[in-house]
């Protein structure tokens, strides 16, 4: 022994919980949360397509953009706060998706800006 | 449905999408009706269909989700469950597109039974030739030169009707808002724009080439070359592939419309919806319109339809259709959750299912 020993990747790298609404946790196998790894939110989400293929579409769109009802809050700061999807992350961060409360104009209280509302019309 | 999760032979079945799920209701007899929830419950149904080509009973519906995306989903035991493509629509990341909504699904000709097409906002013609396992992009209509000047209607750039000639294989038309109709006589290699008359009233040029705001058309069973259109300004009818258009609004009350249907025992019969500015009944009498003779005069049709002052129903372009049993059924969805049914090609109407989300579309087909 040489007192060294193999290490997984993964396990060098900025180790994430990340906590699913409900509508999503059939794409991860039913789990409420799970545990992934990545420095950035993006990739984090990268990391998760690999794992749960078709995941990242549910979240974003193809382009990469972030789809406008879902929100990622880090640590309970949204990122659109920080640096979205750029947003770097600590070790053992937590991530928390959930999708909009939406149904009504709304300003929001923090920057004044009218958040994103549902469309109804489809016609 | 039976204990084997299918509907026996000759059931009169009505998928109707709403904007809260999936719902069948079925019939035995176009009498009594029963109401059944699925598995595509919660999201923004645009749109499902059943293909019965080959012996197959897959539904295909437009799952629209509020949130986590817009998805493609077939079911092959009447959305008891539901599955996934393997390659759904999605652009490619380099294309910079995204896709919104998808509008609409049609299985293709009778004699290409994988085949099965998609109507999409961005405006958009994706077809699948593995009975939607893998979905490809037209690149004919995605690349077609004008496609930068096109602009969307009030739902968006939407791409929500196709029809696909089953009387010659390489001809086939789009309706895109509010581009207007196009047509493929190559196999969907190139696509030239077949709106000559049609009005565009909120254009400075009130017949452009292109601009139209078409709501609907549909393709006469027996004479191919002969079409209907309710558009944003008119009722109109080709005689010739939509080279040129007629207009057929005659006595009706109001040129803004959605839906058109028509009885494919009597195509001359041809039903539809005209609304005022506000997207309701022109005025307190719910109406469904009926021409038996091409176009020429219209009817309006009214017997077990409700009226009164505070009767103000909205239909949108999905939201009618006909079965193909003779006498012709007629069904209409409303955007206050009433599904309305004629078992008499219009003569009078039951309604057949009440309560449910607002009804974005009605599609109806007699079990193989």
């Amino acid at each position: 022994m040489d007192g060294s020993k193999s290490l997984d990747p993964r396990e060098s790298a900025t180790r994430v919980q990340v906590h699913l609404p409900y509508a999503l946790r059939a794409t991860v196998g039913n789990q409420a949360s799970v545990t992934s790894h990545g420095p950035t939110v993006r990739a984090v989400i990268d990391a998760l397509e690999h794992e749960y293929p078709g995941l990242r579409f549910h979240l974003c769109y193809e382009t990469g953009e972030l789809r406008p009802f879902v929100n990622i809050f880090l640590n309970r700061v949204h990122i659109r706060y920080l640096e979205g999807l750029d947003t770097p992350l600590p070790h053992d961060a937590v991530l928390h998706i959930l999708p909009s409360v939406a149904g009504g104009s709304h300003t929001n209280p923090i920057d004044g800006n009218s958040t994103h509302v549902q469309q109804e019309v489809i016609s | 449905m039976n204990a084997h999760g299918t509907y026996p032979k000759g059931t009169t079945l009505v998928l109707v999408g709403t904007k809260r799920g999936l719902f069948l209701l079925s019939s035995p007899d176009r009498k009594t009706w029963e109401v059944n929830n699925t598995a595509l419950r919660g999201n923004r149904i645009f749109f499902a269909t059943l293909d019965q080509r080959q012996g197959s009973q897959r539904i295909f519906a437009a799952d629209n989700g509020d949130f986590f995306g817009t998805f493609l989903r077939y079911s092959d035991d009447f959305v008891q469950t539901w599955q996934d493509p393997e390659q759904g629509i999605q652009f490619s990341p380099e294309s910079g597109e995204k896709l919104i909504n998808i509008w609409t699904i049609e299985p293709g000709r009778p004699d290409e039974p994988g085949t099965v097409y998609a109507g999409i906002d961005p405006a958009s013609l994706w077809v699948s030739t593995d009975g939607g396992q893998h979905w490809s992009i037209n690149t004919g209509l995605a690349n077609h030169p004008t496609r930068s000047q096109w602009n969307p209607g009030a739902g968006g750039l939407c791409l929500h009707t196709i029809v696909a000639d089953p009387s010659n294989s390489d001809r086939m038309w789009v309706g895109i808002s509010a581009v207007g109709c196009m047509r493929s006589d190559d196999g969907g290699q190139s696509w030239v724009f077949a709106n000559k008359n049609t009005r565009a009233d909120f254009q400075p040029d009130k017949y452009p080439e292109f601009g139209q705001c078409i709501h609907r058309f549909i393709q006469h069973p027996s004479q191919p070359d002969v079409l209907y259109q309710q558009n944003h300004c008119g009722i109109y009818k080709s005689l010739n592939a939509g080279d040129d258009w007629i207009d057929i609004q005659h006595e009706l009350p109001s040129d803004f419309g959605f839906p058109i249907a028509l009885d494919v025992h009597n195509p001359d019969t041809v039903f539809v919806i005209v609304e005022n500015e506000s997207r309701n009944n022109v005025n307190d009498q719910f109406t469904v319109y009926r021409t038996s003779n091409g176009g020429e005069s219209w009817r309006s049709m009214t017997e077990g339809l409700p009226s009164g002052h505070g009767v103000r129903l909205g239909v949108l372009r999905h939201g009618m259709c006909s079965d193909t049993l003779d006498p012709c059924g007629v069904y209409v969805g409303t955007n206050t959750g009433q599904v309305f049914a004629s078992r008499d090609r219009g003569e009078t109407w039951n309604l057949i299912a009440d309560f449910l989300p607002s009804v974005y579309s009605v599609q109806a087909f007699v079990i193989e």
